[in-house]
């Protein structure tokens, strides 16, 4: 019940934000190298690989949550 | 204590979201750089190769780490090769090849036999083919299917994803679903076999992009997973250490244990994972994130994980990411460090990681190169409170042309 609050805060959050338009003239920040939150796909699902074979947890950016194993 | 890092999460991304302020509706581009989204399109004929090594030790301190009745350190060696290809304006595809060469001690401390799974040695491939498709302006649609083996174990696997973009609003809705199914040939701790059995997982995830200021965009979402089958692992052994007078000790533990049994664990688990992260610019060459997770299971898992990063760009273009991650979870329902009295619960395990710990990682990573050619090189080190230490190094590689 906690995480669904959470979740529905934080789409709550965002939908909140999306009322709210950033013109295409303000938008150089986002060509910057410093943020490109896409990164390399090798390197992240590489380190989740070794996130959801060392921890209970699974689930989130980069990561499937179950199956295809490659445990360790 | 759950609720309270769920607040203190909520709190600190509305903090960072809430200079906020009305602006004029205009129809803009959105840049949906996020990690969950489909590939975006290339250039027609735009193809590039991608290599990755991998390498990952993990220190069990001569056997004194985690579970108390195994050595588990472990190191793995993991190359990736990826082909990408873009075939026309709306339609590429890419092909990975991933290998692990996995490296562990022997569990002779629990039994003679060390020819199972991972226990001293073992070669896991899989191949991975996705295909990506732009059905309009605002729509991308991908799907891949993927094959693993390893000499015990195969998995087959399906998956959809479909990200719409709302330009009025900068924002980008992903919507995924991943299907594997594997089979696992159980090898148990002293080399006694016994029928194949399956795995079924099935995993949704649902996020949405935003871009929240000019110098601000993040991301929230949602996985939910559902697994039934064999969720064992097939080697794990359970030690029981109460002496029964009269009992003559197993001479294969170190503690003179009387028995040991096979892990067990339910047939069904359900997970659900929240997670989000938001990033700022600062200046023309620096950057922050805050990103976030929240995790419960019906295994009785609870885990939280939080990971600032700073990012700087340098003159020459070499763009450094440092990043600190903490993460704690608590113990699966089913497992204790040690069982002592007989008989064994009717689920059971000492996997160290479904006990309870926390970690602390700290880790740094260089990227630098050009649209033809880029090179990036990374090291994780992770402070386990088990004791169960790694490091993760990784160097990678990309032409395009």
């Amino acid at each position: 019940m906690q995480n669904k609050r959470l979740f529905f805060g934080l789409a709550l959050l965002f939908a909140a934000a999306s009322c709210n338009t950033v013109e295409f003239y303000e938008k150089q920040a986002f060509s910057s190298a410093v943020m490109d939150m896409g990164g390399s796909q090798t390197l992240s699902s590489a380190e989740q690989k070794v996130f959801y074979s060392t921890e209970g947890a699974a689930g989130g950016l980069g990561s499937t949550a179950g199956g295809g194993c490659g445990c360790y | 204590m759950l609720l309270v890092r769920i607040l203190g999460l909520a709190s600190l991304l509305s903090a960072l979201a809430a200079p906020l302020c009305a602006q004029e509706e205009a129809t803009t581009e959105a840049n949906p750089s996020s990690q969950l989204g489909a590939k975006s399109h290339g250039e027609a004929g735009e193809t590039s190769w991608s290599v990755r090594l991998g390498f990952y030790d993990r220190d069990d301190s001569g056997g004194g780490a985690g579970n108390p009745f195994l050595d588990e350190s472990l190191t793995v060696i993991e190359p990736v090769f990826i082909y990408d290809h873009q075939v026309s304006a709306d339609y590429g595809y890419d092909v990975k090849l991933s290998y692990d060469n996995v490296s562990s001690a022997s569990i002779d401390r629990l039994s003679e036999f060390d020819g199972q799974s991972g226990a001293s040695g073992d070669n896991y491939i899989s191949l991975d083919a996705a295909f990506r498709h732009k059905l309009s302006a605002l729509d991308n649609f991908s799907w891949h299917v993927g094959l693993a083996t390893e000499y015990d174990y195969s998995s087959f696997g399906l998956g959809a994803g479909w990200t719409r973009t709302f330009d009025e609003r900068d924002a980008t809705l992903s919507v995924n679903l991943n299907g594997f199914y594997d089979l696992v040939q159980p090898i148990r701790f002293d080399g006694t076999t016994g029928a194949d059995e399956s795995r079924t997982s099935l995993a949704g995830t649902v996020s949405w992009y935003q871009i929240l200021t000019p110098t601000m965009h993040g991301e929230v979402g949602l996985t939910y997973s559902a697994q039934s089958g064999f969720l064992e692992t097939a080697y794990n052994a359970v030690v029981v250490e109460t002496e029964t007078p009269g009992d003559p000790p197993n001479p294969f533990l170190a503690n003179e244990a009387n028995e040991i049994e096979f892990e067990e664990l339910p047939d069904n688990r359900n997970r659900l994972s929240l997670f989000g992260r938001v990033r700022q610019q600062l200046g023309d060459r620096d950057a922050i994130e805050l990103g976030g997770r929240l995790y419960d299971d019906d295994w009785g898992i609870g885990a939280f994980d939080i990971t600032p990063r700073y990012l700087h760009e340098f003159d020459s273009g070499l763009v450094m990411d440092l990043r600190y991650r903490y993460y704690t979870q608590d113990a699966a329902d089913a497992w204790a460090e040690h069982f002592s009295t007989l008989p064994l619960p009717a689920e059971r395990t000492q996997d160290s990681d479904l006990g309870e710990f926390d970690s602390n990682l700290f880790g740094t990573h260089f990227l630098w190169g050009d649209t033809s050619e880029s090179w990036d090189v990374g090291l994780n080190f992770l402070d386990r409170s088990d004791g169960l230490d790694h490091i993760f190094f990784s160097i990678g590689w990309t032409t395009s042309y």
